[in-house]
């Protein structure tokens, strides 16, 4: 006993000295004159810098940046505007494109920015041997399958006339390429650089766009500088000078790092602490919204769900949405009332097909032949485990518990849950929860490839010919408006039918110190905000 | 504290206690829809504070007691038939058998305890109760039956089990009556620690997320969803904080107090010192 006391005594003075530590005041960061340096936390280091291959919000923070497309998004909005291209044409029957460059670019490296290079980055985003994961978004160009298959090497869809003119040709028309082209898949490399079979473009990338890669500590940070010969004029006072991102996994350390003054820009706020940030800091908090998607997905082929839409109603009428995103999410999300979010044609203002009702979800399950979930089996629901999904998945478990349906919640990590919804047949779970975001921001990119009977993303196996006839004629459209139109009637066809339940669109959330101004958030989220439009406002003459 | 409360949910007679009512009134999963705010701080309607699912603490921290020890003394349970089974035939029968049993508990020995059950749990898909407990205890054995081992043939070289040998004893008796008396306080000693161990291993594997599933209330998983909220709301990540640490505090003084209490020679100096 006398050891165990002995310990007691020696560990009470070790918690003491370490609180009498703690409680030190730390000194305040040294004021010095400011640098235009922004510096910015990620949570981990890119897992990819190849825009073929980038498929992440993190690698795409660094494709943005470094590289340019013929187009780009105009900040702050979906609007497609030039950017390598100086101008371009679009043929009557919708299908050629034909782009005429700016003159005088250049690659990071000097070499002269010509249509060759941006048709050999078109060609490598349809070739398997890069690990491009960009096929989908270039499928539209003439001869895409064939290329990909390997069964020719000739993709007539992309053409390089003479040094300052490219022709892209698409198999019918397709009104949203130049969105698909504005994204990283439109990222345009230099030929010499990348047909290098020592792939040293993998950690130095080189391209054309506003910031070029100056040093990358693994691990630590990475640190992109003003690229000086873009084609963009700085703005202000000439904008911001470097990029230093700091690799900071905890968000509550990035939220500690940000207070002392260590960074200037951070996202993904700890859970628990939204409120207060926001009254702590109401001039460097900013929300927007993503275009983002949270939904339960029901499997159509087979189950209980399937054929029955009176008990998938049961199920959405069972779920509270307002308390997932008022308490859960804390706000940051909005309660998604259809599938495609806010800011993307198509959208659906207003109010949400059906209402968190108990009472009538308990009625609508005795219609469905189940009264008080008798006779239903325990539902397996299928999540892949993060802190938020569990939160999630304890309200359903409650809310679903209150009409009489069990779940039997199968949580798994990413990778087995993504096998799970890609198995041969599909998967075998009735419910599941599903994230989707815009590949591309477009409404066929969130109702096409999701619900449309076969398409690669559908693996609820959903089929109702309304929906697929509406989707097509909006994919043939190329009026906007009337297209967005059609988009928006098969979204509400999705609610009718209730072939999923839309829990909430998600919103993000930013810390970014005031001095930086000219900012504005994208819609596609925090890594795709134009940094190079950004500047150093030292004596907060912006407001 | 925690193995009272503990017992106040398994045992009927004890559900007219002040506790029990209590955790009666507030089920661990059952919601009090008059918190306006969760997480709600602790108050007189909830003692520990709701979570965010406005599910009162306190009941869930006295069902989570449930799941820590049937975990480590389950777990330990297993550790300890297999411990003593593979120290006894080690001690017992000497030679090549006890090379080969005391190779494969070196094995297990040289690697950690977490890392080899987060190994093992990680190949299973879903995760029970009864797969984390059988894992610790396929995992915790070999240091008991290197402790009984070394009993049985301290033991072994004496001479009383020569005589019993000598009287007709057949190995199992041998084993039975003269060589785990010896082995048993120790074991005893070191199982109640390894009880300790595995609700700490239970605790771990919960907060990287390969404890029990969704639904089940464990310590480890409370102090990981609280954990994020430590600065904001403590209540949701100290209180299991606490009652772990105590708890496995607890099963360390037992093992203490059972070494003094069964080892002859403490127990002569304590009567020497006494009288």
């Amino acid at each position: 006993m006398r050891v165990v006391r002995r310990t007691f005594q020696a560990g009470t003075m070790v918690v003491l000295a370490a609180c009498a530590v703690m409680s030190c005041d730390v000194p305040p960061p040294q004021q010095t004159a400011r640098e235009p340096i922004l510096r910015y936390r990620m949570d981990a280091p890119p897992p990819n810098l190849d825009p073929v291959r980038a498929n992440d919000n993190n690698s795409l923070f660094y494709i943005y940046q470094i590289f340019d497309g013929l187009v780009e998004f105009a900040p702050g909005t979906l609007d497609v505007q030039a950017a390598v291209a100086a101008s371009w044409t679009i043929s009557q029957d919708g299908k050629v494109y034909t782009f005429k460059l700016k003159e005088g670019l250049t690659f990071h490296n000097g070499m002269p920015v010509t249509a060759d290079d941006v048709v050999y980055s078109l060609r490598r985003g349809l070739t398997k041997s890069t690990q491009s994961q960009k096929r989908d978004f270039l499928a539209p160009l003439d001869g895409s399958g064939p290329f990909w298959d390997g069964e020719t090497g000739k993709l007539p869809g992309a053409a390089a006339p003479d040094s300052g003119t490219v022709v892209l040709t698409l198999t019918e028309p397709s009104p949203q390429f130049l969105t698909v082209l504005a994204t990283e898949a439109g990222s345009i490399v230099p030929r010499r650089v990348y047909e290098d079979p020592e792939q040293t473009y993998l950690r130095q990338p080189v391209g054309c766009g506003p910031f070029t890669m100056a040093s990358f500590e693994p691990d630590i940070a990475i640190t992109l500088a003003r690229f000086n010969d873009h084609w963009k004029t700085r703005p202000n006072d000439g904008g911001l000078d470097a990029i230093r991102v700091r690799f900071i996994r905890d968000a509550s350390t990035a939220l500690e790092e940000y207070r002392t003054g260590g960074i200037d820009f951070t996202y993904e706020l700890p859970p628990g602490q939204r409120a207060q940030i926001q009254t702590e800091m109401p001039a460097h908090f900013h929300h927007g919204k993503q275009l983002w998607i949270m939904y339960l997905a029901f499997n159509h082929h087979a189950g209980p769900f399937a054929g029955n839409p009176t008990l998938r109603r049961a199920i959405a009428h069972a779920i509270d949405t307002d308390y997932i995103v008022r308490n859960l999410q804390e706000g940051k999300d909005w309660v998604a009332t259809g599938v495609i979010p806010p800011g993307m044609p198509g959208h659906v203002e207003g109010e949400a097909p059906w209402r968190y009702d108990v009472a009538r979800a308990r009625a609508l399950m005795v219609e469905a032949g189940y009264p008080e979930g008798r006779g239903l089996p325990p539902i397996d629901y299928l999540t892949n485990e993060t802190q938020g999904f569990r939160r999630i998945l304890d309200r359903l478990t409650s809310d679903l518990g209150a009409i009489g349906v069990k779940l039997n919640a199968r949580e798994m990590d990413f990778g087995a849950f993504l096998g799970e919804l890609t198995a041969q047949g599909g998967p075998r779970a009735p419910l599941w929860r599903m994230t989707w975001f815009a590949d591309w921001p477009d409404p066929d990119n969130f109702l096409g490839l999701q619900f449309f009977t076969g398409a690669a993303g559908n693996y609820a196996r959903y089929s109702n010919p309304v929906f697929d006839d509406l989707v097509a004629r909006a994919r043939r459209e190329t009026d906007p408006a009337v297209r967005a139109d059609l988009f928006r009637q098969a979204d509400r066809v999705l609610m009718d039918d209730v072939a999923l339940v839309p829990i909430y669109w998600y919103g993000s959330d930013i810390l970014l110190r005031p001095e930086f101004a000219g900012w504005k958030h994208s819609p596609l989220g925090p890594y795709a905000i134009a940094w190079e439009e950004v500047y150093l406002d030292r004596d907060g003459s912006s407001g | 504290m925690t193995l009272l409360a503990f017992l106040s949910i398994e045992l009927g007679p004890a559900r007219r206690s002040l506790l029990a009512r209590y955790v009666l009134a507030h089920g661990p999963h059952d919601e009090d829809r008059a918190v306006v705010s969760p997480p709600a701080p602790p108050d007189a309607r909830h003692w520990l504070g709701t979570d965010v699912q406005r599910r009162d603490l306190l009941s869930r921290l006295l069902h989570g007691a449930r799941i820590s020890m049937q975990v480590g003394l389950g777990a330990e349970a297993i550790a300890l038939a297999l411990g003593v089974a593979v120290g006894a035939l080690a001690g017992y029968r000497g030679g090549w058998v006890d090379a080969i049993l005391m190779r494969v508990a070196d094995v297990l020995l040289s690697l950690p305890l977490p890392i080899l059950a987060m190994a093992a749990i990680a190949m299973f898909d879903t995760r029970s109760i009864v797969l984390i407990f059988v894992v610790l205890g396929l995992m915790g054995w070999a240091g008991i039956a290197r402790l009984v081992r070394a009993q049985c043939m301290s033991v072994r070289s004496r001479g009383y089990p020569e005589a019993a040998r000598a009287l007709g004893a057949g190995g199992l008796r041998l084993i039975a009556r003269h060589l785990l008396p010896a082995a048993f306080a120790p074991a005893l000693v070191a199982a109640t620690v390894g009880v300790a161990m595995n609700i700490l291993t239970e605790a771990w594997l919960s907060f990287i997320g390969l404890g029990v599933q969704s639904h089940s209330v464990s310590w480890g998983r409370m102090i990981v969803d609280g954990q994020p909220e430590l600065t904001v709301r403590p209540w949701l990540c100290v209180f299991p904080g606490i009652a772990l640490a105590v708890t496995v505090m607890g099963f360390v003084l037992l093992a203490d107090g059972l070494r003094d209490a069964l080892d002859p020679k403490t127990r002569m100096a304590t009567h020497t010192t006494s009288s």
